[in-house]
C-alpha cells in the first residue's frame, strides 16, 4: 500500500519510512504541511501518518482541508501532546486514529492494517479470495493450504488485488501501490510481478482483462 | 478611619478626657459643697480656720484621687478592648496567612485595611503574584519538556524496532546509527534545558570586570573544529571592551549563538564584533547564513520555538534540529546581565545579526 508519511522530524521520520517499508508499503515522506497537501492533491495514497506539530502549516489544518475536499483516505495522526483535548481535536478534525508519541512500530502498523482494512470494507483481517488467504498482520500467504513465499514487491502487489477482490486495477494503478517517490519503476515491472505470482499461486489465480487490468476474482458466496 | 495610629490616639484619648471630666465633676461638687459649709459656718478662731483650711484641701485632694483609683482599671480594661479594635486587621491578615495552603497564592484582599498594613499586604501580594508567575513559568517549562522529550524518544523507539526487524545489514547499520545519532540529540536537548533551569533559579552569579575580548578569543578556539567540518569561517573583527559579567554565561552566550549560525543558519562565514557605545557595551554576531524572517523573530526566543529556516530540509538533513532553546539561553544570560538583545538582518541583507547590549565598566 502507497502510505504518505508526514512527519518533521529526520530521525523519527527516517525510522517511520523505514519501518512502514518493512511492513510492505511504499512510503512517500514529506516534512511539512504544504508539501503534505502538494502530495496529497498529486497522488492516490492508501492512507496517511500524520504528525501535528509540522512546520509551515498544521497538521490539524492540513487534515481540515483534506476533509473540506471530500477526500477519505484514511488519517493516523502522531501527536507529542497526550491531553484528552488535543486527541478530541484531532479526531474531530477528521483524523481516524491517532497514537501518542513515543509509540509501538507495531501498534502503528497494525493500526494502519485496521483502518486500510476498514477503508476497503473488509470486516475480517484475514484476506482470503479465489482459494488464496493473505493475513496482512504475519504477511503470510497461502494457496490451497499451502505456505506461500513471496518478495516484498509480489506481496504488495497481491495485498492490493486481494484487498477488493473482483475489482480490476489498471497497471499504472499497481505501480502507485508499488513505488514510492524516487524509487525506479521498470518498465514491465508489473508483469514481471504478476508472472511470479502466478507461477506461485497457479495459472488462474490472478486474471488479466485485456485493456483494463488485472483482478483477483471474488469468491461467490456459498 | 483608615490609620492606625490615628484610631489608637484617638480611641485613648477619649477615655483619658472621659475620666478627667468625671474627674473634675466630682471634684467640683465636692469642692464646691466643703465651700459653702465653710461660707455657713465661718470659722470663729485661727486654729479652727486652719483646720477647716486643711480639711478642705485635703477633701479635694481626695475627691480628686478617688474617681481615679476606680477609673483607672476601667481605663485600662477600656484601651484592652481598644487596642484589640483597632489591630483586628492585622489578626485577619494573620488569620489568612495561617490556613493559606502552599499553593494558594491569590492575593489577599485589602479592603479596609489600616495605612498602617497596607504596604506589607501589598509586598506579599506581589510577592505571592511572583511566586505564582514563577511556578507557572516552571510548570509550562515542564509540560514542554516533556513533549520535547517524546518526539526524540519516539525516534529512538522506532529506530531500535527497524534494526531489530531488519533483515539486512545495510537496514539495521543505518537505524544503529540513527539510534547514536537520537542518543546525542536527546543529550543535547536534555543539556540545554538543564542550562536553562539553572540559569532561572540562580539570579545572582557573581559579577566581575571582564575583559570580552579574550573571552571571545577562547570560545571561537574551541568552536573552530566544528566550524571548519562545517566549512564556515570564523572571525573576530578589532576592538575590545570591559564589561560587568559573569565570564561563564558570557562563554555560553557566544556559544549558543556560534552553533545556532552553524547548525541551523548554514552559515558560511561567522564574523564577532566588540564595540564601546557610551558605557555599554555592545556584542555583535553576523552571520551570512539563511537568517530569521523578520516574522519569526519574535517567536524565536521563546522556549523550544525554532524557526522554520531551523527546521528547512537542509537543516534538518543535516541532523540539525536543535533544542529550540539555544536564544532562549542567550536572552536569559542577557537579561541576568541587565543588558538587551535585538535580532536584525545582516548588512547585506542576507543572514542574521545578533546584536548584544552589555553593561560597560566605569
Amino acid at each position: 500500500m502507497r502510505i504518505l508519511l508526514v512527519e518533521d522530524d529526520a530521525l523519527l521520520g527516517d525510522a517511520l519510512q523505514a519501518g512502514l517499508k518493512q511492513a510492505g508499503h511504499a512510503v512517500d515522506w514529506v516534512r511539512d504541511g504544504v508539501s503534505a497537501e502538494t502530495a496529497l492533491a498529486a497522488e492516490e495514497y492508501a492512507a496517511a501518518v500524520l504528525d501535528l506539530g509540522l512546520p509551515r502549516k498544521d497538521g490539524i489544518d492540513v487534515l481540515r482541508g483534506l476533509r473540506a475536499r471530500k477526500r477519505s483516505l484514511p488519517v493516523l495522526i502522531l501527536t507529542a501532546r497526550d491531553t484528552v483535548d488535543d486527541r478530541i481535536r484531532g479526531l474531530d478534525a477528521g483524523a481516524d486514529d491517532y497514537l501518542v508519541k513515543p509509540f509501538d512500530l507495531g501498534e502503528l502498523n497494525a493500526r494502519l492494517r485496521a483502518l486500510l482494512r476498514r477503508a476497503g470494507g473488509q470486516p475480517a483481517p484475514v484476506l482470503a479470495a479465489s482459494g488464496i488467504t493473505l493475513d496482512p498482520a504475519t504477511r503470510a500467504v497461502s494457496c490451497a493450504g499451502k505456505t506461500v513465499e513471496l518478495s516484498a514487491r509480489e506481496y504488495a502487489l497481491l495485498l492490493a488485488l486481494m484487498q477488493q477482490p473482483g475489482r480490476a486495477l489498471s497497471r499504472a494503478q499497481l505501480e502507485q501501490h508499488l513505488y514510492a517517490w524516487g524509487e525506479e519503476i521498470g518498465s514491465n515491472a508489473v508483469e514481471v510481478y504478476i508472472h511470479h505470482l502466478r507461477r506461485k499461486l497457479g495459472a488462474d489465480a490472478i486474471r488479466t482483462l485485456r485493456g483494463i487490468g488485472y483482478v483477483v476474482a471474488k469468491d461467490s458466496p456459498p | 478611619m483608615k490609620s492606625l495610629r490615628l484610631r489608637l490616639v484617638l480611641l485613648t484619648t477619649a477615655a483619658v478626657a472621659v475620666v478627667w471630666l468625671l474627674t473634675a465633676i466630682f471634684t467640683w461638687r465636692s469642692a464646691l459643697h466643703e465651700i459653702e459649709e465653710l461660707l455657713n459656718h465661718p470659722p470663729t478662731s485661727v486654729s479652727h480656720m486652719q483646720e477647716e483650711r486643711a480639711e478642705l484641701a485635703g477633701e479635694i485632694a481626695e475627691h480628686l484621687l478617688m474617681p481615679m483609683l476606680v477609673a483607672l482599671p476601667g481605663l485600662a480594661l477600656v484601651l484592652v478592648v481598644a487596642v484589640g479594635f483597632s489591630l483586628r486587621p492585622l489578626r485577619r491578615l494573620t488569620d489568612d496567612l495561617a490556613t493559606r495552603a502552599p499553593n494558594r497564592l491569590t492575593p489577599i484582599a485589602s479592603t479596609d485595611t489600616p495605612r498602617e498594613i497596607a504596604p506589607l499586604i501589598g509586598r506579599l501580594n506581589e510577592l505571592f503574584a511572583g511566586i505564582d508567575r514563577a511556578l507557572q513559568n516552571e510548570r509550562r517549562f515542564t509540560a514542554d519538556a516533556s513533549h520535547e522529550l517524546r518526539t526524540p524518544l519516539a525516534a529512538l523507539k522506532a529506530q531500535a524496532q527497524v534494526a531489530l526487524a531488519a533483515t539486512d545489514e545495510t537496514t539495521r547499520r543505518h537505524a544503529l546509527g540513527q539510534i547514536l545519532l537520537g542518543c546525542d540529540r536527546a543529550t543535547h536537548l536534555v543539556t540545554q534545558m538543564l542550562t536553562l533551569a539553572r540559569l532561572d533559579a540562580d539570579s545572582g552569579q557573581a559579577m566581575h570586570d571582564i575583559d570580552l575580548r579574550p573571552l571571545a578569543e577562547a570560545v571561537l578556539a574551541a568552536t573552530a573544529g566544528e566550524a571548519i567540518a562545517n566549512g564556515c569561517e570564523l572571525a573576530l573583527a578589532e576592538g575590545n571592551a570591559r564589561v560587568r559579567g559573569n565570564a561563564a554565561l558570557l562563554q555560553s552566550l557566544l556559544r549558543n549563538l556560534i552553533d545556532n549560525a552553524l547548525r541551523h543558519g548554514g552559515a558560511r562565514q561567522i564574523e564577532i564584533a566588540i564595540a564601546q557605545a557610551g558605557k555599554d557595551v555592545v556584542l555583535t554576531i553576523t552571520d551570512d547564513g539563511r537568517g530569521i524572517p523578520a516574522s519569526e523573530r519574535e517567536i524565536v526566543t521563546q522556549r523550544f520555538r525554532r524557526g522554520t529556516g531551523a527546521d528547512s530540509s537542509d537543516a534538518v538533513a543535516e541532523g540539525a534540529a536543535g533544542s529550540g532553546l539555544g536564544l532562549s539561553i542567550v536572552g536569559r544570560i542577557v537579561e541576568l546581565h541587565g543588558g538587551g538583545m535585538s535580532l536584525d538582518d545582516s548588512d547585506g541583507g542576507h543572514g542574521l545579526s545578533v546584536r548584544i547590549h552589555l553593561p560597560g565598566v566605569n
